[in-house]
């Protein structure tokens, strides 16, 4: 066991060695992509200026991306009819629901189910029926069609 | 949307909140400003009956709700009730979220006159949802 650790030791401290070496050249090569990359730099303002390259035109800016895909949407507004027939979140408000339970029913994540709510909330679509009853812990949030 | 620690316009419309006194109306008794408070805050905590009591007075102000026979107790007033459940009609809700957004500026000067022209209680229940509307895409 002793000559089998005196190996595994020679092995380990072998490799430290090189890990060393390696870093040490990467910092060295870093160092170098920086300088080239500033030389490049210099040199395509100089042609630039001297008007014999193209200056380069800013990216156009991209259109923000819709905030819920009209699948999803689809999706959340067939789970948001399937709670009227289902056990509200608050008893007295038939068809509520929370965010855990529509995303359970649909198999989408909390946070795009959060995200469709909001939108949903804004066309006017469903409202806030206030917080549902938990068994321990936070009361969570119910939702219902406006 | 996170757990709610004030009743302001930002927070909760005025049309929620009378959804919200609708729901807990079931009998048609008045409704308590602690049964307020459980279901929209979740506790009926001093400061969260200051927050809802604060919030009913001013829609009562504007004719939203009246007080109730009791202290602390609220109902929706006539017109609360007329502005709640009101509904605009399919095809009338179409041509609104089907207009051009360059015609959206003579839509925007169409509902301004008709806000102009409305009763006291419709034109500022009108002018608060258009504040929760906007408030709400700030974020």
């Amino acid at each position: 066991m002793t000559a089998l650790n005196g190996s595994w030791n020679a092995l380990i401290l072998d490799l430290k060695e090189r890990l060393d070496h390696a870093e040490e050249y990467l910092e060295t090569v870093k160092g170098h992509v920086v300088e080239a990359q500033g030389e490049v730099t210099k040199l395509r303002g100089m042609l630039r200026a001297a008007g014999e390259l193209e200056a380069t035109a800013p990216k156009p800016k991209q259109k923000p991306k819709p905030r819920t895909t009209e699948e999803t949407m689809a999706l959340v507004r067939r789970g948001i009819e399937q709670f009227l027939h289902k056990e509200p979140a608050i008893p007295d408000v038939p068809g509520s629901f929370t965010v855990p339970t529509l995303s359970e029913e649909i198999g989408v994540d909390t946070t795009t189910v959060r995200k469709a709510l909001n939108e949903l909330r804004d066309a006017g679509e469903i409202r806030v029926a206030g917080l549902a009853p938990a068994n321990g812990g936070r009361q969570p949030q119910a939702w219902v069609s406006a | 949307m996170r757990s709610l620690e004030q009743a302001r316009i930002a927070d909760l419309s005025d049309r929620e909140i009378l959804a919200i006194m609708a729901d807990l109306n079931g009998d048609g008794q008045d409704i308590r400003t602690q049964d307020l408070a459980t279901r929209i805050l979740g506790n009926e905590e001093p400061h969260s009956l200051r927050c809802v009591t604060s919030r009913l007075a001013w829609m009562r102000r504007y004719g939203l709700v009246d007080k109730g026979e009791e202290k602390g107790h609220w109902s929706m007033s006539t017109a609360g009730k007329a502005l709640r459940f009101a509904k605009l009609g399919r095809s009338f809700s179409a041509a609104i979220t089907n207009t051009q957004e360059s015609t959206m500026l003579e839509l925007a000067h169409q509902v301004g006159e008709r806000m102009v022209g409305a009763g006291e209680v419709a034109h500022t229940a009108m002018r608060r949802e258009l504040t929760f509307q906007i408030r709400r895409r700030r974020r």
